[in-house]
């Protein structure tokens, strides 16, 4: 019982390190960016390519790794996220789940339809044993790296003068404008973090599982589940809520490993009844 | 319209009642078949999953084609008359839908003669359907007996040659009591028909007790649940039938888990060389069930290979199903030469369930079956082990039920 | 134009006499497809609701047929039974997902669809699939002119039946939502009641959809039917061609049908071309092909602000 839950707080650690950052997509910008789970995917895609052409470990991979992503996510931001968000409530639906599209059958091309995983050598392998309980070093760590980025990036809005000018542009992009807060910069740079920590985890569920071209709708699946079962847009909640959904996965697993997903779901259409979800 | 003698449009629906029946009767009059007609060919169509999760299981068959079609390349002599033969092969991307989907396309537009298909259920099944619905002869083989004849009435145009899974816990019993264990099974079965049979005769096999932690889902990405609960019942057996992807997940984190038991005995995903390869020193000293190997003293019925030189040809590590992919092709050939006319697909579909030979993967006979138009192979283990290039080998350690395939190593358990 | 539809509808009724099997596998996908996308139109284009779970109602349509198969309903005769308990399923889930619009409305119902496999899975066999009971007393030939028949006539219906419903009252009442729901809410028009009905026929229509798709592949698999990449396809179709008219999602949905027989030997890259139009489409051309080009041929204008 006990194993289950500290088990699943280490699982949900890595399902809030995947939301983190279509959290903050969405808490900025009020974007639901279908594709997050797909640039995930590519994240792990891309340090598996600087595995195979530099034989980089995956943490010198990261060096690579997330600066392109940022890259990616800003310019994403300047050619499609900003003019799908004008066009009302569907276009951004529309245009990032058409992007999701793109990049999956891209890496089917570019990479096959094969599963493939990232090997982290012996520190993905090992584990270390705490009061009785053998934990997994790699989960361990994903875990922590959860809670270091949510961290930073809490400190980062609400400590800093960048902060200050996100949080004017998410509550009235307008008003902000007038105050003087260049705001395609602003939202450039955050659509960039949350590609960036999307490639992070992407990475993560590399070593820890295998995945595929077609993996990130699963992803963005239990991603979106930990933001709205945490409360939308909120950093911290998004931890809670993925805590929430691994601790419930674990404990459901106890008693038949069948209804572990699908308690999951059932949790989150629970919490969009019960909960009023206004966006 | 009540012109047509309705019975000789046979409708099993009673319901409709007579005026239905006529009416359905009557539309059905003046059909048009399919245009085009094959003309002396023989069209032969393959389905295989080439890509997605299963690829895997269709990675040999550029080079089995070829050695088919090289075999084939002057056609088949059958009763005085030279049929040139055409091989149609399609791609299921590992989906059912899919598999269904390209059978018809080669039933309706293709025009082929016979229908091969061949791994996992999600491919043998929706193919079998299709051709029984069309009433084209069918073989498939890499699905257990078990799984392909459950669910679906009895088959009369559709044929599976492979073994099956009641045979195969049978022979992991036998292996598990040859070394000393506390006799405790942990079932890792997928939410399946495989991981249900699995799960039934493991649980049936007397002297095991069964630590089921419940079915997971394929496509799984954590097992941490699930080896708990091993490690709660000090699970000294492993019995897995994951598909490969899931596998290497699990026995990467069972690693990570401290999770070793004295056995592991792997159906479906520690077949494939590659994903020994994508483990590496992970892979050492798992067992596997052995339906083919390079060790088989069997030859082609097309052109005399034998199993050796078979996988040798191949350039990389040889893969079981390549084998009994080969032994779709000499089966079909051989049930066109044993129907008195293989444009016949009734003729050919009957000449089916006659057959009783030997191909490269070893004898088949479609009179005997455990299930109708089932013929049933014998199933060997075998244990993977690293050879001194660094690569791993699958080693024969079980010949129980086939003698005549030698031993190539003792079985050491893993701890 | 009308007589024009009538004839055209003759002739491919006519299509088993004349062209054969060959080309009713090609038709029967292609109906189908029309079927999918005027139903995803229903939702999207009048009722402004992306759903992203449309392939919950293939799969309960095509296991509904299963069970009322196995328990000796004719298998043909059992379609609509299939699709009116989709729809039946649809009015408890719209409670909860109706609360939502926008993304996460499309995400909630993506949920669903797994929640709706993942149940499904839990009969025995699991995610193993089944094959259609009921289907081998039919003649070949016979059975696919049956198929054939009813894709057309599900493909004919779904459009007529749209078409009747975006020219009436509650065709206005729904672009109204669609266009603003506050504003829609303000001037007596019951917005909830509105979405809920189209969420429930679109259910019906994907339900029917699911249970002809599988009276064709005979086989249907949890992880195939209840796949979301059926609605990356009703959402391509029906956004190239035109959200919110009657003729775009079948003009889409020839677009897609060609360009699969045309691309579908290169492999992925014509789903990567899909995805870029439907992308480049929303930003660039949002009323999509038939919007921009064509003349409504089935006119719902006289309802509609010009």
């Amino acid at each position: 019982m006990i194993a289950a839950i500290v088990q699943g707080v280490l699982v949900g650690g890595t399902y809030a390190l995947v939301a983190c950052g279509l959290s903050l997509a969405f808490g900025v910008m009020r974007l639901v960016n279908i594709a997050h789970g797909d640039l995930a995917v590519c994240g792990a895609y891309l340090a598996l390519m600087a595995a195979a052409g530099f034989g980089a470990p995956p943490v010198l991979a990261l060096v690579l790794v997330l600066p392109l992503a940022f890259g990616v996510g800003a310019l994403l931001q300047l050619t499609l996220f900003e003019r799908a968000l004008r066009g009302g409530e569907l276009a951004p639906v529309l245009v990032t789940f058409g992007l999701s599209v793109v990049i999956q059958n891209l890496l089917v091309t570019g990479a096959s339809a094969n599963p493939r995983s990232l090997d982290g050598g012996a520190f993905a392998l090992a584990g270390f044993e705490v009061g009785g309980l053998t934990l997994s070093w790699l989960r361990t760590a994903g875990f922590a790296t959860a809670v270091v980025v949510l961290g930073s990036l809490h400190l980062l809005l609400a400590r800093t003068g960048f902060g200050r000018r996100v949080r004017a542009t998410a509550d009235d992009p307008e008003a902000a404008r007038l105050s003087g807060v260049r705001v395609r910069p602003v939202f450039a740079c955050v659509a960039g973090i949350s590609v960036a920590t999307a490639a992070l985890a992407g990475m993560f569920l590399g070593l820890m599982s295998t995945f595929d071209p077609y993996s990130g709708g699963l992803i963005l699946i239990f991603a979106f589940e930990a933001v709205v079962i945490g409360g939308l847009g909120s950093l911290w909640g998004t931890l809670a809520g993925g805590i929430v959904l691994g601790v419930t996965q674990q404990l459901v697993a106890l008693w038949d490993v069948r209804f572990a997903v699908l308690a999951v779901h059932v949790l989150f259409f629970g919490v969009l009844v019960v909960r009023p979800v206004r966006a | 319209m009540s012109t047509y003698p309705t019975s000789t449009y046979p409708t099993r629906r009673t319901f409709l009642g007579a005026l239905g029946t006529a009416a359905v009767a009557g539309c059905s009059s003046g059909l048009r078949e399919s245009s085009g007609g094959t003309g002396r060919s023989l069209k032969i169509g393959y389905v295989s999953p080439r890509t997605g999760p299963l690829a895997v299981f269709g990675e040999s068959d550029d080079y089995v084609l070829g050695r088919v079609r090289a075999a084939l390349a002057k056609g088949l002599s059958i009763g005085g008359r030279g049929y040139p033969v055409e091989i149609v092969v399609k791609d299921t991307q590992s989906s059912a839908a899919r598999a269904a989907e390209v059978a018809g396309e080669l039933i309706q537009r293709d025009r082929v003669d016979i229908v091969l298909a061949t791994s996992t259920p999600d491919t043998t099944n929706p193919v079998s359907d299709q051709c029984e619905a069309a009433r084209v002869p069918c073989v498939a083989t890499v699905c257990p007996w078990e799984i392909w004849a459950a669910g679906r009435p009895a088959p009369t145009y559709s044929y599976l040659h492979f073994i099956g899974t009641e045979q195969e816990v049978g022979v992991f019993a036998g292996l598990w009591s040859k070394a000393d264990t506390n006799k405790v099974v942990g079932g890792l079965w997928p939410n399946d028909t495989d991981g249900e049979l699995y799960r039934r005769f493991v649980t049936a096999e007397p002297g095991w007790r069964v630590s089921d932690p419940g079915a997971y889902e394929d496509g799984t990405q954590d097992y941490t649940s699930i080896l708990a609960a091993f490690a709660r019942d000090d699970v000294e057996i492993l019995q897995a039938a994951p598909i490969p992807p899931d596998w290497v997940t699990f026995w990467r984190q069972a690693a990570q888990h401290g999770f070793r038991p004295k056995i592991v005995s792997v159906a479906k995903a520690m077949l494939f060389p590659t994903v020994a390869k994508t483990l590496g020193e992970l892979a050492e000293g798992l067992v596997a069930p052995v339906w083919w190997s390079a060790a088989f003293p069997y030859r082609s019925s097309l052109d005399g290979t034998t199993a050796k030189a078979f996988a040798d040809g191949y350039g990389r590590p040889w893969t079981p199903p390549m084998g009994f992919n080969h032994a779709l092709f000499e089966i079909a050939v051989a049930a066109f030469r044993a129907a008195a006319d293989p444009k016949d697909h009734a003729a050919v579909a009957a000449a089916i369930g006659t057959l009783k030979g030997e191909a490269i993967s070893g004898r088949y006979d479609f009179t005997a079956g455990p299930s109708k138009n089932v013929s049933m192979a014998p199933d060997l283990l075998g244990q993977w082990r690293r050879n001194p290039a660094g690569e791993y080998d699958l080693v024969i350690v079980d010949n129980t039920l086939d003698p005549a395939i030698p031993l190539q190593g003792e079985f050491t358990p893993l701890r | 134009m009308r007589y024009f539809a009538v004839f055209v509808l003759v002739l491919l009724a006519s299509v088993p006499y004349t062209l054969g099997p060959g080309v009713e596998q090609s038709l029967v996908t292609l109906f189908s497809l029309v079927a999918m996308a005027t139903w995803w139109n229903l939702l999207a284009g009048f009722a402004g609701l992306t759903s992203f779970g449309q392939q919950a109602y293939l799969g309960v349509g095509a296991y509904g047929l299963y069970v009322l198969a196995l328990a000796g309903v004719d298998p043909f005769a059992a379609i609509p039974l299939a699709a009116a308990l989709a729809g039946v399923v649809a009015l408890p889930v719209s409670v909860a997902v109706l609360r939502l619009s926008g993304g996460q409305f499309a995400v909630a119902t993506w949920v669903l669809a797994e929640i709706f496999r993942l149940a499904v899975t839990l009969s025995p066999g699991g995610d193993t699939g089944v094959s259609l009971p009921g289907i081998s007393g039919y003649m070949p030939l016979l059975r696919q002119a049956l198929v054939y028949w009813c894709a057309l006539g599900l493909a004919a219906g779904s459009v007529l039946a749209v078409w009747l419903l975006a020219r009436g009252r509650y065709g206005l009442a729904a672009r109204a939502v669609s266009a603003d729901p506050d504003a829609a809410a303000a001037s007596g028009v019951r917005v909830a009641r509105i979405r809920r009905v189209a969420y429930c026929l679109a259910a019906a229509g994907a339900g029917a959809v699911g249970a002809l798709l599988f009276t064709h592949t005979l086989y249907v698999q949890p992880g195939s039917i209840f796949n979301v990449q059926y609605s990356v396809l009703m959402m391509f179709m029906v956004l190239t061609g035109g959200l919110g008219t009657v003729e775009g999602p079948v003009a889409g949905a020839l677009i897609f049908f060609v360009l699969q027989q045309a691309l579908s030997a290169h492999g992925p890259w014509y789903l990567v071309l899909l995805g870029a139009v439907g992308v480049a489409v929303t930003l660039f051309a949002p009323r999509g092909l038939w919007g921009h080009l064509g003349r409504p041929l089935f006119p719902i204008a006289h309802l509609r602000e010009t």
